[in-house]
């Protein structure tokens, strides 16, 4: 077992999405086109999905109710999580509900959430928001908990004034939970809204992909999973990346942490 | 740390509270809407035994119930599997990572309908969407358990010129086999949620998914409800019951 650098870990990467592409080019070349599209029709149907503005009417539409679900869920289970991390009986008040919300297969939640809210936004939006809320909660109490008790004991002794304190230790231990439990959940959200829109709504992502399923549209199938990923991945580097260069920051060990706190 | 019972006797007394405090919202809304909308606590509780004692119901649940498995089954196999032989050669984890990442950025409905499009719908197609869909956890717990083999351990059996084979077999595997456990049974939570979510959207005529379409069909609320609620029961022994089991009892070497 040698130990890989960094860079040729990259080529390697690289190296699995040609394998991967060349396995389906060969596969494709084998079987029907209308049963597996090749790589270059795939890229020809996302660009018809450009020139026909069918991307342009439903991405927007998801990426807007993914934002207004997330934004919902991720401000109720930071708040409660902010709570619940301070007060053990309210953590185990809140228990029931948040364990529930995680073990809840999402479909049937639509399912109910079809009978409420009927087809459209709400739908996709409430549902987003409820399987944000427990992800963003959870790592919100899991922030307040790793607060180093060491840390605050000898804030305590060093007599930190209120404000130092928040500033100083709760701030930067919840951006740090904040940060964590948020990148995670963004790509949740994402996925639970193309959910909800395949099941209950007239536009958006994930209705544009269930009408290639009716129309039998394969390219263009193929061409939304595209933009999803597409979507997933920018993501993961417009948030998850810099959110987790920013935690290495924090995460510092125990010596440098305290040496940290000398400056505070 | 071990918690003094009064500590553990709070603990349960407020979590109580909280499923007592959530059946009463429940059931006070349920007063101000009809049971199409919003059925009572008892109207599901009632539903949940017509359904046990409903022989289609049954069945809806002992098929769901095959599909998971047997996806959890392949999940298992090719999750360890797979994850050993990563584990073992980075270079070959490196390259399998773009199809990983993939399975883990992928919507799953969107995953769904792919699979429809390329292979048709029925029960084995959903055993294949929901374990592809788990397969990434296992797969991916067992790649850090092989590469957290005890040192100490694998120097001795160099040192001993111990075979590759046995080392394969008496050091490497246990010890994953082990530290894989917990994300074994993440990964059976997952795949009953997996499999319900397939049956729903590849339409297949039985199973809790078809079961949960025709309910909504028919606006047959309380029925939702009570399936819900069954299967929250299985996703909570699962994940809250073994998994508390396994790592109290199982794992308590690792601490």
């Amino acid at each position: 077992m040698g130990t890989f650098t960094g860079s040729l870990n990259k080529y390697l990467y690289l190296g699995g999405v040609i394998v991967v592409l060349l396995g389906w080019e060969i596969v494709s070349l084998t079987v029907a086109a209308e049963a597996l599209p090749r790589p270059r029709e795939v890229w020809n149907g996302l660009m018809l999905l450009h020139t026909n503005g069918k991307l342009w009417q439903h991405l927007p539409i998801s990426l807007y109710r993914t934002l207004m679900g997330f934004g919902l869920g991720a401000a109720l289970g930071f708040i409660a999580g902010a709570l619940a991390g301070f007060s053990k009986p309210l953590y185990c008040l809140l228990k029931p509900l948040t364990g529930a919300l995680l073990s809840f297969p999402a479909v049937a939640v639509v399912m109910v959430g079809m009978v409420w809210f009927g087809m459209g936004s709400t739908l996709a939006v409430v549902i987003t928001a409820l399987f944000t809320f427990p992800l963003v909660y959870r790592s919100t109490v899991e922030g307040v908990r790793l607060m180093d008790a060491r840390l605050l004991e000898m804030a305590a002794v060093f007599r930190l004034s209120k404000w130092a304190l928040w500033w100083n230790i709760y701030l930067p231990a919840l951006a740090t939970a904040l940060l964590a439990g948020f990148a995670f959940a963004a790509g949740t959200a994402f996925r639970k809204t193309v959910m909800a829109e395949l099941l209950g709504s007239h536009d958006g992502v994930g209705y544009a992909m269930a009408m290639t399923r009716f129309n039998l549209e394969t390219a263009e199938l193929f061409a939304w999973v595209m933009v999803c990923l597409f979507v997933v991945a920018g993501i993961e580097l417009l948030a998850v990346r810099p959110a987790h260069k920013y935690l290495r920051l924090w995460n510092l060990p125990d010596e440098k942490r305290r040496g940290a706190l000398k400056n505070v | 740390m071990y918690k003094s019972l009064k500590e553990i006797l709070t603990s349960a007394f407020w979590f109580l509270a909280g499923i007592i405090i959530l059946a009463g919202i429940w059931q006070i809304m349920s007063l101000s809407f009809s049971p199409l909308i919003l059925p009572s606590p008892r109207e599901t509780l009632g539903a949940m035994f017509d359904l046990f004692s409903s022989p289609d119901a049954r069945q809806n649940f002992y098929v769901s119930a095959g599909r998971a498995l047997a996806a959890l089954m392949a999940v298992t196999i090719m999750g360890l599997g797979m994850g050993v032989v990563a584990g073992l050669y980075p270079w070959l984890e490196a390259l399998m990572k773009p199809v990983k990442d993939i399975l883990l950025a992928i919507p799953p409905v969107a995953l769904t309908i792919l699979v429809i499009f390329l292979f048709g719908s029925g029960s084995l197609q959903t055993v294949g969407i929901a374990g592809a869909l788990a397969l990434p956890l296992v797969y991916g717990s067992t790649v850090s358990a092989v590469r957290t083999v005890d040192r100490e351990l694998l120097e001795m059996t160099e040192i001993f010129n111990v075979p590759r084979k046995v080392r394969l077999w008496d050091v490497y595997l246990p010890a994953v086999v082990f530290s894989s456990l917990p994300s074994v049974l993440l990964a059976a939570g997952l795949t009953v949620r997996l499999t319900v979510m397939a049956e729903v959207i590849v339409g297949v005529t039985v199973g809790i998914g078809h079961a949960l379409s025709m309910s909504r069909v028919y606006l047959a609320t309380q029925e939702i409800f009570a399936w819900m609620l069954i299967l929250l029961a299985v996703v909570l022994m699962i994940e809250g019951g073994l998994l508390y089991i396994v790592k109290k009892y199982l794992l308590r070497w690792q601490a």
